[in-house]
């Protein structure tokens, strides 16, 4: 491998990686605060990207041109407010009622909600890929020799690494940060401290729905679409589509793969990672 | 100032609490004796909000408020010190005590409460970064007294003090008990296991027993009583 090849996968890497790191952030907050795995994750990332595909058309033109910085920063935040409040009330309706009840009822009621988001987004948005209209103009960046950088893998990548600085400041410095912290402690010891636990827990729901629009809606070259779809067998081979279910079960997959034996373990990553162009075929079958 | 009446508790379809009546007058020290199991830990957690009652009331100066919520209950000045010290493990010292004034708005105001607490638990001030997880069991039931200290309560509840304490420690802490009733004027209800301390120095006893108050007398008084020292205090 020369020293260009090996630079441009570590760009590619990290810009990929950066994605996983805000899904992957918002797993362990939930886990870190609820102490139960949300496996609605995945499905409000993606109304959050089809907030993001309805919304650009929409606001853009009020922008100037379009393609200023602007409006896919418009975008971005109404995008995330419709998901915090998503998040918000999937929390108040499915997962409070539940709050002293076994964490299995609320591990159950979860794949649920991942249900009926995945088939009510199929309902209403079809189960057709779209593909994601263009916020900003996608080019590489000059100057960088060799090595190609896009304006689109940049842009993601600084819109992660602001959403993590913000999040380790509010978690670290705020005042509800530390009730988040000392509630994933000991949920009595908070309560007696006067916290307010539905707000804090409401609160964190908030946060990380922002988190997942904000990669649901940050500009990528791919298609979006919602669940499997026959049609999209056909398009497996020459295009890949993010299905955003799906990335968030690779790394509930991850969290599990420690536990599987060798063998599988093997086959496990053959079959996500090694040959990932035969993975469409196995959730859509 | 704290006043229980007909109180009933339930766990599920388990009686915790049958039917118990107390009093804590203003500036006391009165102490809940008993067996495991008698309730005495319930009866705290029910005060607190923690619990719902089943039926009974909980008035305090004069206001009910068995329906209130936990958060609703510190704002009006009655702080718990829970059983096994809960205190925030992965939190420093000083993030433990900002927790104990959480619902103070005027945070940067807090330099009053940090030296009085300090100046009560001298030991916490210089550990006062280190994690919390990190004290001794003694040094971390200072910190949960401190912590229920930080929201400046009119009357502190306090669950099991001693459990699991060395006792030169354990005496130590009840001494501070007193401290803080005394210098403080601060109300205190005090549930132990070891009955012979929490006579020692409280103002007022209440036996319980199986989710009943057995007797309650001046604590002198009970100290002195065939059955409680039978039953309590390991008497001869």
């Amino acid at each position: 491998m020369t020293s260009t090849e090996f630079f441009q996968q570590l760009i590619n890497g990290l810009s990929l990686g950066a994605f996983y790191a805000l899904i992957a952030l918002g797993y362990t907050m939930v886990y870190g605060v609820l102490r139960f795995i949300n496996f609605a994750h995945g499905d409000v990332f993606m109304i959050g990207a089809f907030c993001g595909y309805y919304l650009s058309p929409r606001l853009l033109p009020h922008f100037t041109g379009g393609l200023t910085p602007l409006g896919p920063v418009a975008v971005l935040i109404l995008t995330m407010l419709i998901c915090a409040l998503l998040g918000v009330t999937i929390e108040k309706l499915a997962y409070r009622p539940l709050r002293q009840r076994p964490k299995l009822t609320v591990l159950i009621t979860a794949i649920g909600v991942s249900l009926f988001l995945e088939y009510g987004g199929q309902f209403v948005f079809g189960a057709d890929p779209k593909s994601f209209p263009e916020l900003m103009p996608d080019r590489a960046i000059a100057g960088t020799g060799a090595l190609t950088i896009t304006t689109t893998q940049l842009a993601a990548f600084i819109v992660t690494i602001c959403l993590l600085v913000a999040l380790t400041f509010i978690v670290k410095r705020t005042r509800l940060g530390m009730a988040m912290r000392a509630l994933s402690n000991n949920p009595t010891a908070a309560a007696l401290m006067g916290v307010n636990i539905d707000v804090v827990i409401s609160f964190t729901f908030a946060q990380l729905s922002i988190d997942r629009s904000a990669y649901g809606s940050s500009p990528r070259d791919q298609g979006i679409r919602c669940g499997c779809s026959r049609r999209h067998r056909k398009h497996s081979g020459r295009r890949r589509w993010r299905n955003y279910s799906r990335r968030c079960g690779d790394i509930c997959r991850w969290l599990g793969f420690f536990n599987l034996s060798r063998r599988d373990r093997i086959l496990a990553f053959n079959r996500d990672f090694a040959f990932p162009s035969s993975r469409n075929f196995r959730t859509c079958a | 100032m704290l006043e229980l009446s007909n109180l009933a508790v339930n766990y599920g379809s388990i009686i915790a609490l049958h039917d118990v009546s107390l009093k804590v007058e203003k500036g006391a020290i009165v102490t809940l004796i008993g067996a495991n199991g008698a309730g005495k830990s319930t009866t705290l957690r029910t005060v607190s909000g923690l619990l719902k009652a089943r039926h009974g009331n909980i008035r305090y100066e004069g206001e009910e408020i068995g329906n209130l919520p936990p958060h609703r209950i510190v704002e009006r000045g009655i702080s718990q010190v829970p059983e096994g010290r809960m205190i925030f493990a992965n939190l420093t010292v000083r993030e433990n005590l900002l927790m104990g004034a959480y619902l103070r708005k005027d945070r940067h105001k807090l330099s009053a409460e940090f030296d009085f607490v300090f100046e009560i638990f001298p030991r916490l001030k210089e550990r006062s970064r280190q994690v919390a997880g990190t004290l001794s069991g003694g040094e971390q039931q200072m910190l949960a007294i401190s912590r229920a200290l930080m929201s400046r309560p009119r009357c502190l509840m306090l669950d099991e003090p001693s459990l699991g304490i060395a006792p030169i420690l354990t005496k130590t802490i009840f001494e501070k008990i007193v401290e803080i009733n005394q210098s403080l004027g601060i109300t205190i209800l005090l549930v132990e296991q070891n009955a012979n301390l929490a006579l020692e120095i409280s103002h007022y006893g209440y036996v319980l027993e199986t989710g009943r108050i057995l007797l309650h007398d001046r604590s002198s008084a009970l100290r002195a009583n065939e059955r409680v020292k039978s039953a309590y205090l390991g008497g001869r």
